[in-house]
């Protein structure tokens, strides 16, 4: 199973990868915490650890750790316009429910 | 769900950096440092070491450093070498060789005061106007408040002499994050920490101190074996000494003053280092001294550190073949000979590449970077926790307090809860590892929390506090928030694992990730599924029979019987159907539970009693 990008989320990684100036890739995670466990984790990766796997999609190095993986497989990460806010969403077929906020999820 | 940002790992650790030092508060000088990628010492007109020397002028105005080293008129008390008497009581001062150069008078609580202009210093109090000179020194540099310092103190210095030290640096406003032992330091800033196991001698000649200290190495920490020294002998004594070869062997030199004569001898051993010989002119006489010559004048003094040396190593244990490497700390140090002489007598290999003035500064700031978090990926981390540190919560899961790899001490707190409507007591297992199962993991201890109050489940807030000290240890305390009952435990949490153990650990819970996961889910389904079924039968209990007519009630038992069968088993889909199950066949009832509890709250009353 890989993890991919939709086209819109890729045009905004490599317009913020290219405003920032470094970096190699995007690191996606997820870390217990919230209300309902886990939340996702999205940051720039400027290396790769020797644990981590790699998956390349629309030219955009997505980069995660194998613990993270589990919960993560087959997710796509997408951008979208919500109200005023707009940013990143990841559309997780693992995910089971949701706390009300939105922050945290259950696989 | 809510939309996510990028952010950036970089800009993030810049804003949380902390500003934090090394603090080398020495006898005769002293240094502050900081270490971000490369070390930074923060100097006062342009010399990097600072003379830990306080001048209290008439007016009662302070002094600290080189200003201080600068008044010589008869209005300014100098006060040198403070360090000699931090922490002793009056009877130890008056005890000490040499009465040092400041009158020392009892005060309040026996504690030995420096009387100046009809006021009373205490030790402490002098030491923290160098720590504040030194503060202030630093922040007008960085232009940035600072967060904590980690301070040097001997490895021979007691608890009262390192609790006066931490005094006064709480008095000058800096945070402690550490004392830590100078040899330690140094042997900190050559990255010593990095081999497994070892023993060093760590060779501090200082301008007025010789201190030796055996240290030993095991798994990343530092012991001290052994110390020894002379809290007389330093650079001061080579001088002397060449000053009184010059008068001996030059009869001009008469003409001069002592003083005078010293300053050429102490130009002479810092231009020989590495020469054959050197020649001077002093006012046209020539001057001429071999590096033989130079290492006879200084034998004696030499000699009687090897000697100091050698009852340091006898004194720890270790015969002089373990020791690995011998470091040199001091300025002088810089003199050449003693480092092949070294070589010679102990045959093993000197460490000096560091600048030795520095070398303390330089560890210590190492330290505090470390002990702040900052640097995480730069430098390998000394005090961290090697596994995971957490608690067992209802069904056997692993909650985890503190994170593998954050650096210790630290202390850190979560809240948790009851499970069961006037739940009394709680098990606190303590546990170690990277899975999410308990059974997995390692248990450290456990301890009972008893007299919780009788609440609802869910209702009492109970706070567990994980804190590991800088040896550590670490202790592990909840408390019930309402009634204030606690319950502590400490334990050592590296305790009977080794370094491979460790590794094999973290190794299992990255390929066992998935399985984790699975039963991390399963388990949390169970949970949920006896919360079910326990909440829905004491509502029934309660009022079902009053609320439901029998064919409802028994249609709601039968799901209930199915959840319940499906909790034995190990199929977390078919819990979550059965769960689902239940919901939807007690819809109805829930909500003439509500129904009815809200009529019976406002049965007989008016409106305004209401709203």
């Amino acid at each position: 199973m890989t993890i991919t990008i939709t086209d819109n989320a890729a045009k905004h990684v490599s317009a913020h990868l290219l405003s920032r100036g470094k970096g190699i890739g995007l690191r996606l995670g997820v870390k217990t915490t919230g209300c309902s466990g886990l939340a996702y984790v999205i940051e720039f990766a400027d290396k790769i650890e020797t644990d981590d796997k790699i998956f390349e999609d629309k030219g955009i190095k997505l980069i995660i750790n194998p613990k993270s993986y589990a919960y993560l497989k087959g997710t796509e990460l997408d951008f979208g316009r919500e109200g005023l806010n707009e940013g990143f969403k990841f559309n997780n077929p693992n995910v089971k429910d949701k706390c009300g906020c939105g922050e945290s999820f259950n696989v | 769900m809510s939309l996510l940002q990028i952010s950036d790992p970089t800009i993030t650790n810049e804003n949380l950096k902390k500003f934090v030092v090394g603090i080398d508060l020495g006898t005769t000088n002293s240094l502050i440092a900081s270490y971000d990628l490369n070390l930074r010492i923060y100097q006062e007109n342009s010399s990097k070491l600072i003379p830990s020397v306080v001048g209290i002028q008439k007016d009662d105005n302070i002094l600290v450093g080189n200003n201080a080293c600068l008044q010589s008129d008869s209005d300014t008390t100098i006060i040198r070498s403070i360090k000699r008497i931090m922490g002793l009581s009056y009877e130890d001062i008056n005890k000490l060789d040499h009465q040092e150069n400041f009158p020392v008078v009892r005060a309040q609580n026996d504690l030995p005061c420096i009387a100046v202009n009809d006021k009373e210093y205490s030790a402490i109090d002098i030491s923290s106007k160098i720590l504040s000179h030194l503060k202030q020194l630093a922040e007008s540099m960085e232009n940035k408040t600072l967060d904590g310092a980690v301070i040097t103190v001997p490895a021979y210095f007691n608890d009262i002499q390192r609790q006066a030290t931490k005094n006064a640096a709480k008095l000058s406003g800096i945070n402690v994050l550490r004392l830590l032992n100078e040899p330690t330091a140094a042997a900190l800033a050559y990255g010593l920490e990095s081999n497994e196991t070892g023993s060093f001698v760590i060779y501090d000649f200082g301008g007025g101190t010789f201190d030796v200290s055996v240290l030993n190495l095991d798994k990343g920490i530092f012991k001290v074996l052994s110390t020894d020294g002379n809290t007389r002998l330093g650079g001061d004594d080579i001088d002397n000494a060449i000053s009184i070869w010059l008068s001996n062997n030059y009869s001009f030199m008469k003409k001069y003053s002592y003083s005078e004569i010293k300053e050429y001898a102490k130009s002479i051993k810092e231009s020989i280092a590495n020469e054959e010989s050197i020649s001077i002119k002093v006012n046209e006489n020539p001057v001429t001294l071999s590096q033989d010559q130079f290492q006879d004048i200084i034998a004696p003094i030499l000699n009687e550190t090897f000697e100091i040396v050698k009852n340091a190593i006898t004194a720890s244990g270790l015969s002089p073949s373990e020791i690995k490497n011998i470091i040199l700390v001091g300025g002088s140090t810089r003199i050449n000979c003693i480092k092949n002489l070294l070589e010679k007598k102990f045959s093993c290999s000197v460490l000096n590449n560091i600048d030795p003035d520095i070398v303390v500064a330089h560890g210590a700031a190492i330290q505090a970077s470390l002990l702040s978090g900052n640097n995480k990926d730069n430098i390998l981390l000394l005090d961290v926790l090697p596994l995971s540190l957490g608690i067992e919560t209802y069904g056997g899961l692993a909650e985890k307090v503190i994170l593998r790899n954050t650096p210790i001490p630290i202390k850190l707190r979560k809240t948790f809860t009851t499970f069961k409507d006037g739940q009394s007591k709680l098990l606190i297992n303590v546990i170690q590892g990277e899975r999410e199962l308990v059974d997995d993991c390692n248990s450290l201890g456990s301890f009972i929390l008893s007299d919780i109050p009788s609440m609802v489940a869910g209702g009492p807030r109970i706070d567990v506090d994980f804190q590991i000290d800088a040896d550590g240890i670490l202790s592990v305390s909840a408390t019930e928030t309402t009634t204030g009952n606690t319950s502590r435990i400490e334990v050592k949490p590296s305790y009977g694992l080794s370094e491979s153990d460790i590794t094999q650990m973290i190794n299992d819970s990255n390929e066992s990730a998935e399985i984790d996961m699975n039963l991390r889910r399963l388990n949390e389904s169970i949970v949920e599924g006896k919360r079910v079924v326990y909440a829905l039968e004491q509502a029934l209990n309660n009022d079902g029979k009053d609320l439901l007519s029998n064919e409802e009630y028994q249609s709601i038992i039968d799901k209930l019987d199915i959840l319940k069968s499906s909790i034995s088993g190990d199929n977390s889909d078919l819990i979550e159907h059965g769960i689902r199950e239940v919901e939807k066949q007690s819809e109805f009832y829930v909500e003439r539970r509500m129904n009815s509890s809200i009529k019976s709250l406002i049965a007989g009353k008016g409106i305004d009693d209401i709203l």
